[in-house]
């Protein structure tokens, strides 16, 4: 999951991969503002296949938080 | 009455940074210290600067004496004085809207290519009425016309802006406020759009 959540996240930020771990903060670490958040959310949503309420994207703090998402709602 | 304020990133010397950082409070400067890059940094400190001189400029008072503190939903304000503000930053632009009238939110940004999919995100349906002439996204994998983002970032923009005014971020309740029932203040600065909102503005 992981590994797929930094290749998503690298079409959007110029970062090498393997700085992104599970403690990386979307906005400040990565310098994501609220139009690239929705967007990285669009791309999860398609990548994974899930649909995220937007309260959850928008409350999206740490990539393990989205992958926490991620997994809560593929299930 | 509102006042929208607009400067630029080049606009302030590297001593003026130094200087406007060394004003920042802890909490803050380590909010701006957490930025990963320069440039948003850079926008950060911009943001205080603009919004210190500008309350300067309004009370006669120093700079470097304005407290500024962030609500538990991270909405800045000033707690000595009455005035209410908003700012926000997009690439080389910070944008700041002051009010002693109500709540105030203002946001910019750069107008780019979009996934029509984001739509569900701020849009309602009178929203995209007004953005695409019908009230559904088309099917596209990225909305690239012109004049349709144009639309859809006067709505972005004022959905960002109203969020902040509300002290919110973006909520449901931004979501279902019709862009075209809101009096707002829209803006082009070049490649950007900017949207400020002032609360009691309704048609």
């Amino acid at each position: 999951m992981l590994e797929r959540m930094r290749n998503i996240i690298c079409e959007f930020v110029d970062i090498d991969p393997e700085e992104i771990t599970l403690e990386t903060n979307i906005r400040t670490d990565l310098g994501l503002n609220s139009l690239e958040l929705v967007n990285l959310a669009v791309e999860i949503e398609e990548e994974f296949d899930v649909e995220i309420p937007d309260r959850e994207a928008m409350g999206l703090e740490t990539v393990e938080d989205a992958i926490r998402v991620i997994e809560e709602y593929m299930e | 009455m509102m006042e929208l304020l607009t400067l630029r990133t080049e606009d302030l010397t590297e001593e003026e940074y130094a200087a406007a950082f060394a004003d920042m409070s802890p909490a803050r400067q380590e909010k701006c210290r957490a930025y990963r890059r320069e440039a948003d940094r850079k926008c950060c400190i911009a943001a205080d600067c603009a919004v210190r001189r500008a309350l300067s400029s309004r009370y006669g008072v120093n700079p470097a004496d304005i407290e500024i503190l962030l609500t538990d939903a991270g909405k800045p304000y000033a707690p000595a004085f009455p005035t209410r503000f908003s700012y926000a930053h997009s690439g080389e632009w910070i944008a700041l809207a002051l009010s002693d009238r109500g709540e105030v939110g203002v946001d910019v940004e750069l107008i780019r290519p979009v996934m029509p999919r984001i739509t569900r995100y701020f849009c309602c349906e009178d929203d995209l009425r007004y953005v695409f002439g019908e009230p559904a996204a088309p099917d596209v994998e990225l909305l690239t016309e012109p004049d349709v983002l144009s639309r859809l970032f006067e709505i972005w923009t004022f959905k960002e802006a109203l969020g902040k005014a509300w002290g919110t971020g973006l909520t449901r309740e931004t979501k279902y406020a019709e862009f075209r029932a809101y009096e707002k203040h829209l803006e082009r600065l070049g490649d950007y759009m900017l949207c400020a909102y002032e609360e009691g503005g309704t048609l």
